[in-house]
């Protein structure tokens, strides 16, 4: 008979695979990835969205949102206590009837949250047209002044969603971080 | 940098040729690097000292994959290219996408209107498949 302890990480990693069963999930990976592990991570992905059978204009959404999540895990992801946990984020890719979900998270610091979701508010907030010209403005500004923001993904991801907002939460998980979660959507039936 | 053409899609960073006999630079493959500045300010050095040497240069890009941050690398090198060109150099860049790649079309599109410079957009109409990276290695 296992320790409480023992039992406890039986019991939640029992939980979230059938969490992952429940969700549809292709993909999931959590904890710390570096470029090797995300290679393996997107081709894994591609693999199952071939068996799937799914059109390659739609793997190829996947992927790139995947590739930005990746990306965003990477450069802003907190590690709290590198000794107690190399969980860096997570990322997972879903299988709904009609969309396929690629849910993001990744611990951070509180303080940057409300300023994250406003911007992707404002971004959801825009129309196509907006978006491009937003998305052109910023990338010609960050070619002059380059940095790990995460913005011009954001853009791009809202570019892609195909009329499905972003959705972003914020859960905290101590005084001073939080984890934060995006969701991005990718319909089955790609029309544009 | 390879001296031979080669697609390394394993790789998270494209696989660049530069022959200089034909005056070709082609990027291929996927362009997933965290930090891509350490590539492209390489490739920025490498071009601006041929081109002081050398009028004309062709860029090619084949891309199946790049993230934001390496699209950024790239309008930035294109900046470059651009600024050689009003100087006196004969720069043209041409941009593969595949047919149903409509990301990497209008990638395309958004850096035509940011940069001054040819940039010839091409349909691939018989494209790699998806998932063949072991089949190419």
């Amino acid at each position: 008979m296992g320790s409480v302890k023992e039992i406890s990480i039986i019991k939640g990693s029992t939980r979230i695979a059938m969490e992952l069963f429940e969700t549809r999930t292709l993909v999931y990976f959590g904890g710390c990835s570096n470029k090797d592990l995300h290679i393996q991570i997107l081709e894994s992905t591609e693999r199952q969205l071939l068996t799937l059978k799914e059109s390659k204009r739609v793997i190829r959404r996947v992927i790139n949102v995947m590739i930005e999540c990746l990306s965003n895990i990477s450069h802003h992801g907190v590690i709290p206590d590198p000794n107690l946990s190399f969980f860096k984020g997570s990322v997972s890719v879903s299988s709904l009837p009609d969309h396929y979900v690629i849910v993001a998270c990744n611990l951070m610091s509180s303080d940057d949250i409300p300023s994250l979701l406003r911007y992707i508010a404002s971004i959801n907030a825009m129309n196509k047209e907006e978006l491009t010209c937003f998305y052109k403005r910023k990338l010609g500004s960050d070619v002059c002044n380059p940095g790990p923001g995460a913005g011009l993904g954001l853009i791009e991801m809202a570019r892609r969603r195909s009329g499905l907002d972003l959705k972003a939460t914020e859960n905290r998980f101590t005084s001073n971080l939080s984890l934060f979660t995006l969701e991005v959507s990718v319909p089955k039936n790609l029309n544009t | 940098m390879r001296s031979e053409n080669s697609a390394i899609r394993q790789s998270h960073v494209p696989a660049i040729v530069f022959d200089s006999n034909q005056a070709l630079l082609t990027f291929s493959g996927r362009c997933i690097p965290s930090d891509p500045e350490w590539l492209f300010n390489s490739i920025e050095s490498l071009v601006t000292g041929y081109l002081i040497e050398n009028p004309i240069l062709k860029c090619q890009f084949n891309l199946e994959y790049f993230n934001s941050v390496s699209s950024r690398s790239i309008v930035k090198l294109l900046k470059v290219l651009e600024t050689h060109n009003k100087q006196g150099a004969t720069v043209s860049i041409i941009w593969y996408y595949e047919m149903d790649d409509d990301d990497s079309l209008d990638f395309a599109k958004d850096m035509k209107d940011l940069i001054d410079i040819s940039i010839e957009l091409v349909p691939l109409l018989s494209p790699l498949p998806l998932g063949s990276a072991q089949a190419t290695q």
